[in-house]
């Protein structure tokens, strides 16, 4: 389930003299088809145990009740709008759960700190990076640029986490892995290892907010290029562009259509994919938005630019975080200067332009490539595995 | 700046077709995005759609227009396209008057 539409969400509660801990159930949120949701509360607290048969009475309770014959309205969230969480709480108590349905107990949501937006002095916010467990060893978090990891380097993650680690690899909610339970006097010979090159422990705040979704190349609704053009930009924001000191992330989510696969709906900086008329001829773009985020209140973005040409979007970054850099009071992240300064104001400062970035996949329109088909394929790797550049 | 109100997808007709809103004393010239499809509650009809981008109107709220067509209108529409694109093509003068 994607993030806002976060079905469970770390509660206690107090049973039988007892405080429990479990999670508040939420429902009904969602990003696509340009209608996005945030989950509402059903007032239902779960216990661990009891977690499953409620999640699953919810999704019989669906099949049987939800719009599942129209295919536009075929979604939970607009069955949520149309019934309301209290009448859906009722007949899932009365017909689909055998347990009891608690009331929502304390909720730890205020405590939420992915992507919620927060200055980096208020506590992580992911598990990139080396950080300490409770037993007194370490964890390593990786940050997978764009979320792709060759076959070869996953051999050599797990490798490494054997060599150095206890073998067991976790992911967090970006799938990114950590590695864990590394003993401090190993550290330094895992820090030095050739996959950390590629998928840092310590990565640039535009590579570790970079998202995308799987694009053209492997998914047939998607509209344009997405993670190999994603990575151009972040090499060169990377190069060009300079974030205030204190800012050590920023979320850039793109998704190559409005399904929103690439959740560009819950970013700093959100893209979708679109198409656009430049010098006479068709070509990739996107739409821009800013200000959305997770945490304990979530926002989706507001859009500010509609097809801009690929090439001139990290022209447009540039100048979103140029007006960021300018007019930020001090401390603020990018989500909360966007919150304070107003959209209507970005929306004059976004300037759209072209700089030395240069897009190759402008009229790269829908090359999908059918694995049996005969000549070359378009996929970001040789025969051999060893990835193509982007370059 | 108003949120999309048509899914845009690699299967929507045309993600891209140039435009303008027209009023009696105005004109917003627009990108905008074209699709035909089938609705669910009108399983019967054509449906086709279009939406001006929010971003380039002035003089109107940003808004979805939809067509209901029957099979029939649909194929009629089709036949018009067609016919007008051949002549379009041809390179055939414009016809004046409004008998064409």
């Amino acid at each position: 389930m994607v993030l806002p539409v976060q079905v469970l969400g770390p509660a206690e509660k107090e049973l039988d003299g007892e405080i429990v801990t479990g999670f508040n159930v939420r429902i009904g949120g969602g990003l696509g088809g340009r209608e996005p949701r945030k989950a509402r509360d059903l007032d239902v607290f779960v216990t661990r145990e009891n977690a499953y048969h409620v999640i699953r009475g919810f999704v019989e309770l669906y099949h049987d009740h939800g719009r599942r014959d129209n295919r536009q309205k075929n979604r939970s969230r607009f069955f949520v709008d149309d019934e309301g969480t209290e009448a859906i709480r009722e007949l899932l108590q009365a017909e689909y759960v055998d347990v009891v349905l608690h009331r929502a107990g304390r909720s730890f949501r205020e405590e939420y700190t992915y992507n919620a937006g927060r200055p980096p002095e208020e506590g992580k916010v992911d598990h990139v990076g080396v950080h300490d467990q409770p037993d007194g060893r370490k964890y390593v978090g990786l940050n997978v640029p764009v979320g792709r990891m060759t076959a070869k380097e996953a051999i050599a993650l797990a490798d490494v986490a054997k060599a150095y680690g206890s073998g067991q690899i976790r992911l967090t909610r970006r799938q990114n892995p950590i590695i864990m339970d590394v003993e401090e006097a190993a550290l330094d010979d895992l820090l030095a290892e050739p996959l950390l090159d590629t998928h840092q422990p310590n990565p640039t705040p535009f590579d570790r907010g970079g998202m995308a979704c799987t694009g053209t190349e492997f998914c047939d609704i998607a509209l344009t290029e997405t993670k190999l053009r994603l990575t151009r930009m972040l090499r060169w924001l990377n190069t060009n562009v300079d974030l205030p000191d204190d800012v050590e992330t920023l979320k850039i989510h793109y998704s190559g259509c409005t399904a929103d696969c690439g959740h560009a709906y819950t970013a700093d900086i959100g893209l979708q994919g679109m198409r656009a008329q430049k010098d006479g001829e068709i070509v990739e773009a996107l739409d821009v938005g800013v200000g959305g985020g997770l945490g304990p209140h979530p926002e989706f973005v507001e859009w500010v630019s509609q097809r801009v040409p690929a090439d001139e979007v990290p022209g447009a970054i540039e100048s979103l975080i140029g007006a960021f850099a300018a007019h930020r009071e001090a401390g603020q992240t990018f989500r909360e200067w966007v919150a304070s300064f107003g959209t209507e104001s970005v929306v004059d400062l976004c300037e759209p332009t072209e700089t030395t970035y240069e897009d190759p996949y402008m009229h790269d329109a829908k090359q999908t490539w059918y694995p049996f088909a005969e000549g070359e394929s378009p996929a970001p790797t040789t025969v051999d595995d060893v990835p193509i550049t982007s370059d | 700046m108003p949120i999309r109100l048509l899914d845009v997808t690699a299967y929507t007709t045309f993600d891209f077709v140039s435009g303008r809103a027209v009023g009696p004393d105005w004109s917003d010239e627009s990108a905008a995005v074209v699709d035909v499809d089938r609705a669910d509650e009108a399983p019967e009809s054509v449906r086709l759609r279009m939406e001006f981008d929010g971003s380039d109107l002035e003089h109107v709220a940003p808004h979805a227009d939809h067509l209901s067509l029957s099979p029939e209108q649909a194929r009629g529409l089709a036949a018009e396209l067609e016919r007008k694109a051949a002549s379009a093509e041809a390179g055939e003068d414009v016809p004046g008057g409004r008998g064409r």
